[in-house]
């Protein structure tokens, strides 16, 4: 069973960032309906996204989203020994892109780098994988990198799935805190009879060279993706807290992988979550996959107190199928910062 | 729900341009009824009326005669969450 408690990992910051270009779902897709686009932004909360260009890939928005936190936060960059990178738009198929990120932050032989290959659900699979190894001993400073380009597969005539992605790198800093009170818990899931419910059915090995252009790109059976995230996630976030011992109102914030606006409201109020304490970007920088819940609490402004830890949940959920949540202790004092990414001022 | 008024919610659910579906349509002739306009369905059910069904319920539907029973609470259709 994926249930479990470990101890002794810190976060001690999240920086996050977009590219600069703007897409805007009412100016920038003529060739849909009007009405239809009105609709389907009423029911996800859509409004505009940032698209990476050509020449940005998911490394560059993670490299500078961690050349910044590791500045921000003093690191040396030879104290890292580890890096995972949790994402569905590696730069190839091979090598791994945590390869190229250890080289190009200046990170020493001696880190450990991994890519693994998850989307919505990436964050907190990540935490719990990073998690795991600083308890283990394995590794005492982590860089936990999340982000994607799902611009760069999706149909822009396809409007399914045309209006909801937008393009963001995230870095988190970990490490070990073996002498602090920090606790996790956390709950990970899996239902692989869902994998062809949101799939790039081409490209990869099964399908290397497909004839048809549109199996390049990402297809969605929305209804049953909707379907998934009403029916799974409210006894998740149930479960969680049960398991953790926390009432709902016992959490500062609850940072929901952004999806589907109507869906998180929804899910909130099923669990008893004041909606005060849900964090909602969806609007401005639509669903992110891999990068949306860190640069979700990264845009967050946390709440005002004298407790110097906050507890947040939070809930990770789609591809895969792939859902998980992680009860977490974060400091009061950790770093968070958003940023635009722009091509020429990272390059010199 | 009166009949004219769940027509009307039903063609505002599925963005139909220009007319006002009737009973007599159905997914061969409602061009909008594609993939996204199920989940459209789906989600205006819950949201507008708190009918909640499920993603293979609502596949199973073929026609605007179909929806409006639904409305009604009188189809036929078992629930299957």
């Amino acid at each position: 069973m994926a249930n479990c408690q470990m101890k002794g990992m810190a976060l001690r910051g999240i920086v996050s960032c977009v590219p600069e270009r703007e897409i805007i779902n009412e100016r920038d897709f003529p060739w849909f309906d009007s009405a239809d686009i009105r609709k389907i932004t009423a029911m996800v909360g859509i409004s505009s996204r940032r698209f990476a260009d050509e020449h940005t890939c998911t490394s560059d928005l993670c490299q500078a989203a961690g050349a910044k936190l590791l500045e921000q936060l003093q690191w040396d960059p030879k104290t890292v020994d580890g890096l995972i990178l949790v994402t569905q738009t590696p730069d190839y198929i091979m090598p791994p892109t945590s390869c190229l990120l250890q080289e190009r932050l200046g990170l020493p032989e001696t880190c450990a780098s991994v890519d693994v290959s998850l989307g919505c659900s990436a964050y907190v699979y990540g935490l719990w994988l990073a998690n795991s190894l600083i308890t283990a001993g394995a590794c005492h400073r982590i860089l936990l990198m999340a982000g994607d380009t799902p611009s760069k597969y999706v149909n822009p005539k396809d409007r399914s799935t045309a209006l909801l992605f937008g393009d963001a790198g995230t870095a988190t800093a970990l490490e070990d805190a073996s002498d602090s009170r920090m606790v996790a818990s956390y709950i990970m899931k899996t239902d692989g009879k869902g994998a062809e419910q949101l799939i790039v059915p081409g490209g990869g090995f099964r399908n290397r060279f497909p004839d048809e252009q549109s199996q390049h790109c990402v297809f969605m059976d929305g209804a049953h993706i909707f379907d998934f995230t009403r029916f799974r996630i409210p006894p998740l976030i149930k479960e969680l807290l049960d398991y953790s011992h926390n009432a709902a109102n016992a959490y500062d914030l609850y940072i929901f992988h952004q999806a589907n606006e109507y869906l998180i409201r929804f899910i909130a109020a099923q669990c008893g979550i004041e909606i005060s304490r849900v964090p909602l970007f969806l609007k401005q920088f639509g669903n992110t996959a891999a990068a949306s819940v860190p640069l979700t609490l990264a845009l967050s402004k946390l709440p005002v107190t004298e407790k110097d830890l906050l507890q947040v949940m939070f809930i990770g959920f789609g591809v895969g199928l792939s859902w998980g949540a992680v009860s977490l202790n974060v400091p009061a004092n950790c770093v968070l910062q958003n940023f635009v990414y722009h091509r020429e001022q990272a390059r010199s | 729900m009166e009949q004219t008024k769940a027509l009307e919610w039903i063609s505002d659910v599925f963005a139909v341009k220009g007319r006002i579906l009737s009973m007599k349509d159905d997914r061969m002739s409602v061009a909008e009824w594609d993939s996204l306009g199920t989940l459209l369905l789906l989600s205006r059910l819950q949201e507008d009326h708190g009918i909640i069904i499920s993603a293979d319920h609502v596949a199973r539907i073929q026609t605007v005669r179909e929806i409006c029973e639904l409305l009604n609470g009188s189809e036929a259709v078992p629930k299957s969450q």
